[in-house]
């Protein structure tokens, strides 16, 4: 099997960290717990950081083992297709969030007259092909980008700090309404499950924990520093701007004479969004080799042009309507998989081998 | 029982298709024995003929042996004792077999000799310092090339033989102690597979050592300076030398190395590591910017600076094209005037230079055909191709495929299509080289040879990104 480096994993986590969580989620936020969203966001990737740790432990107990297998031992195999179906469903539902969110900030910021066809088509014909080329020559990929991809986010974070106007007023919202926002986002968190799903494909040693720890820590605190950045910009007309990486630079009168600084934050975001849907896009064809014994990505890939086309042209199932499922549907099956299947595994497989210690001896 | 000795020869030059040029000689010693020879007029020395072959045994010796006569073909370098069956095979290589009455052993002489070029400077590796030599198409000449700049016993060259009608000889050479033996290997397996009936050049070659034939991206290097290729053997990689072509082939090749040159080496190394950042910007410049420029003027005029829009919109009122039939109209006149200066003889160069860049150019802004954004744009993009020769006609490629794409799909276009390539790229292996190595999969060790190159005292050990049998360059 062709593994990935601790590196390119450490790459793959933080892309997508990044996903969803840069562009609307700012200012949907804001409506719920103010400039406090910030802290939302803190706990939140706390929590990410923390599954990245219980990826550790389950890997050191599991070297070479996937993460279906390991569900099918501790649960039996038709507790295993279940769940994996839930994972593809969520997977799938990622993957259109990322679409959509990605479609309308493109629509607004540079494709004003452009089809819509032209999203659809850029997406899916890039997104399948790198798939086909397997996880490895993306991972590489992404780790070819990846110091452009940082500068430009970091670039993006010093320019608006021109902007900063004042420091957001924090502790200003009422407890439930903090973790209504918080529960009702979760859709938008959770992407370390993304490492649990290649985990097979991870080649991972001590200092490769270390590195991606790093990883997953350093694009934290960049997250971070964008959400307070953001609030200190816009202050109390937050929820208006819906694209949060690109508002920031937009609105840099001290640079307006290069031109739109904001293009460095929009190839950002391209870059990001295609890395994004194809790493989802991989995994959901993995996930449907494992559900249905398909021999190859082609069967799961078709499946997914199908269902894709079927949503998001026949359906309409536009940004709005995305968003609302996520508020609405996703948060129950979100906790469920993201946080507790993994720490379930863990702690069922400390069991079996409790048992099986306890029965040798 | 013998044949008669001029039965024998006549018996060989059929074998030879009696073909012109295959003379026979039967002449006689001192002492009236006869001695017959068979060779081919045009592949031999005839002067070294008549010196060191005819003379001796006509005049000097009174024989008579095999023995005897090799010991008087002094002035010959390179003689040996072969069978009936092998003689065919030495007529061809440029051997005169000698052949005596009564004995069924022959003598093989090796005269061969064919008029050669001097190695000068290849145009396409010119260098400011730095040797100025070149291969030629003489392999025996290009292995002394490389041979004189290893005066050691693990210097390897290995011979082989492809070609069914050709013949062509390939020699395979690398250092032992140094090249990984199972790139070798492999590299000499593939090279015995080709079954083809004649190899005229080493490009040819290079198809069959490509591991993705039909990819657009090179996967052998191909070079023309004994110096570059005697570095690339240092660091562990295997060089190929065809029979007739001035491209000495090295493997494993990587992406990379055709960004850096052999002067980057020679200058110093704050010099070298810019002029590959320019070199590395010169590529982004020739493959994105037309495309750009086009989504830009298409897809995105709202995120185009406003003083150049203006000028754009100035300079484009009125213009009869499409900016997309625009830019392929000046990038297809472009290609075009580069394909007739090429194969124009250099005395006509001058006046095609003046049709393309004046008349056909200039009089084409003037017309309203073309706009003057267009045209330092698509110059500037095709100039900028030729910072990388060796890859000049891929990109070049690239430049119309992100044209196309650019034009129709806008920005997100353009990067969806170098998603594509890179994660296309980083999925080729070269005989255990990532083509993208060191940057993906990052190398640590071999970043310090990348762009940002360190000094020669810093690289103290040799590539990692491919297989190798010593890692360590200098203690």
């Amino acid at each position: 099997m062709k593994t990935i480096s601790s590196r390119q994993a450490g790459i793959i986590l933080c892309v997508m960290l990044l996903a969803n969580k840069i562009l609307l989620l700012p200012s949907v936020l804001y409506e719920y717990a103010k400039a406090d969203s910030v802290f939302i966001l803190v706990l939140l990737l706390l929590a990410e950081i923390g599954m990245v740790f219980v990826f550790f432990q389950l890997k050191r107990k599991y070297p070479n083992a996937s993460f279906y297998s390991i569900i099918q031992t501790q649960m039996g195999v038709v507790f295993a297709k279940i769940l994996y179906f839930f994972i593809f469903l969520y997977i799938l539902y990622k993957i259109l969030l990322v679409y959509n969110v990605c479609y309308m900030y493109f629509r607004v910021q540079v494709y004003l007259d452009a089809s819509f066809y032209i999203f659809v088509f850029v997406f899916l014909i890039v997104c399948n092909s790198t798939v086909l080329r397997g996880l490895r020559p993306l991972a590489r990929c992404m780790e070819f980008f990846f110091y452009f991809l940082t500068a430009c986010f970091i670039f993006c974070l010093m320019i608006s700090i021109a902007n900063f106007n004042k420091f957001p007023l924090f502790f200003d919202t009422n407890v439930i309404k903090f973790f209504e926002g918080g529960f009702k986002h979760l859709f938008c968190f959770g992407d370390t499950l993304i490492l649990f799903l290649i985990m097979e494909k991870i080649k991972l040693d001590k200092k490769g924990e270390k590195q991606i720890s790093k990883y997953a820590i350093a694009i934290s605190i960049l997250i971070v520093a964008l959400y307070v950045l953001f609030y200190g910009i816009f202050n109390h007309i937050s929820f208006v701007h819906k694209n949060a990486i690109s508002d920031i630079i937009t609105f840099s009168y001290r640079f307006t004479d290069i031109g739109r600084l904001d293009m460095v934050a929009i190839v950002f975001v391209m870059f990001l969004s295609l890395f994004q849907i194809s790493v989802a896009l991989y995994i959901f064809c993995d996930i449907f080799k494992k559900i249905f014994n398909a021999p190859k990505d082609i069967y799961g890939l078709v499946s997914f042009d199908l269902i894709f086309i079927g949503i998001v042209i026949t359906a309409s199932l536009d940004y709005a309507k995305t968003i609302a499922i996520g508020t609405v549907i996703v948060p129950y099956f979100a906790i469920f998989l993201q946080y507790m299947l993994p720490i379930i595994c863990l702690i069922l497989s400390g069991l079996r081998r409790r048992e099986y210690n306890e029965k040798n001896s | 029982m013998f044949f008669n000795l001029q039965t024998r020869l006549k018996n060989f030059k059929k074998q030879l298709n009696d073909a012109d040029d295959v003379s026979i000689k039967i002449v006689q010693t001192k002492t009236g024995q006869k001695v017959g020879m068979i060779f081919l007029r045009s592949m031999i020395d005839n002067q070294l003929f008549q010196t060191g072959i005819f003379k001796p045994i006509t005049e000097e010796c009174d024989i008579i042996d095999m023995d005897k006569i090799k010991a008087n073909l002094l002035n010959i370098s390179n003689t040996k004792q072969i069978n009936g069956k092998e003689v065919v095979n030495c007529v061809l290589d440029g051997g005169v077999v000698i052949c005596l009455e009564n004995s069924n052993s022959y003598l093989s002489a090796d005269l061969q000799k064919y008029t050669a070029r001097t190695p000068a400077e290849p145009p396409t590796s010119a260098v400011i310092q730095g040797p100025r030599e070149g291969f030629v198409e003489d392999i025996k000449i290009n292995l002394t090339l490389l041979r004189r700049r290893f005066y050691s016993k693990d210097f390897v060259a290995k011979q082989l033989k492809v070609g069914k009608y050709s013949n062509t000889k390939i020699i395979i050479a690398y250092i032992n102690g140094i090249a990984d033996k199972s790139v070798v290997k492999e590299i000499e397996s593939r090279l015995k597979q080709i079954d083809i009936d004649g190899i005229v050049d080493s490009h040819y070659i290079m198809q069959f050592l490509e591991k993705r034939p039909r990819s657009l991206f090179k996967q052998v290097g191909s070079i023309e300076k004994p110096d570059i290729v005697a570095a690339k053997m240092l660091e562990g990689r295997v060089a190929i030398i065809v029979d007739g072509s001035p491209i000495v082939l090295t493997l494993p090749f990587v992406f990379l190395e055709d960004l850096q040159s052999s002067d980057d080496y020679y200058n110093s190394h704050i010099y070298g590591a810019f002029i590959r950042v320019v070199r590395i910007i010169a590529v982004l410049i020739a493959i994105i910017l037309p495309a750009t420029y086009l989504s830009l003027r298409i897809f995105h005029p709202n995120v185009t600076p406003i003083k150049f829009l203006v000028t754009i919109t100035n300079t484009t009122k009125g213009l009869p094209f499409t900016p997309f039939f625009e830019m392929v109209f000046i990038s297809l006149l472009f290609q075009i005037l580069y394909e007739v200066s090429l194969r124009l003889p250099s005395y006509l160069g001058l006046a095609t230079s003046i049709v393309g860049a004046l008349i056909l150019g200039d009089t084409g802004v003037k017309a309203g055909l073309i706009s003057p954004p267009g045209v330092i744009i698509v110059a500037l993009a095709k100039i900028a191709l030729y910072t990388v020769p060796e890859q000049a006609y891929q990109l070049s490629i690239l430049q119309y495929l992100f044209l196309f794409v650019g034009g129709s799909l806008g920005m997100l276009g353009i990067v969806g299509l170098i998603i594509y390539l890179i994660t296309y790229m980083a999925s080729i292996d070269s005989y255990g080289a990532p083509y993208l190595a060191p940057f993906a999969p990052r190398v640590k060790n071999d970043l310090k040879d990348a762009v940002l190159m360190t000094n020669l005292r810093d690289m103290k050990t040799r590539p990692q990104s491919f297989r190798n049998k010593n890692f360590t360059r200098q203690k």
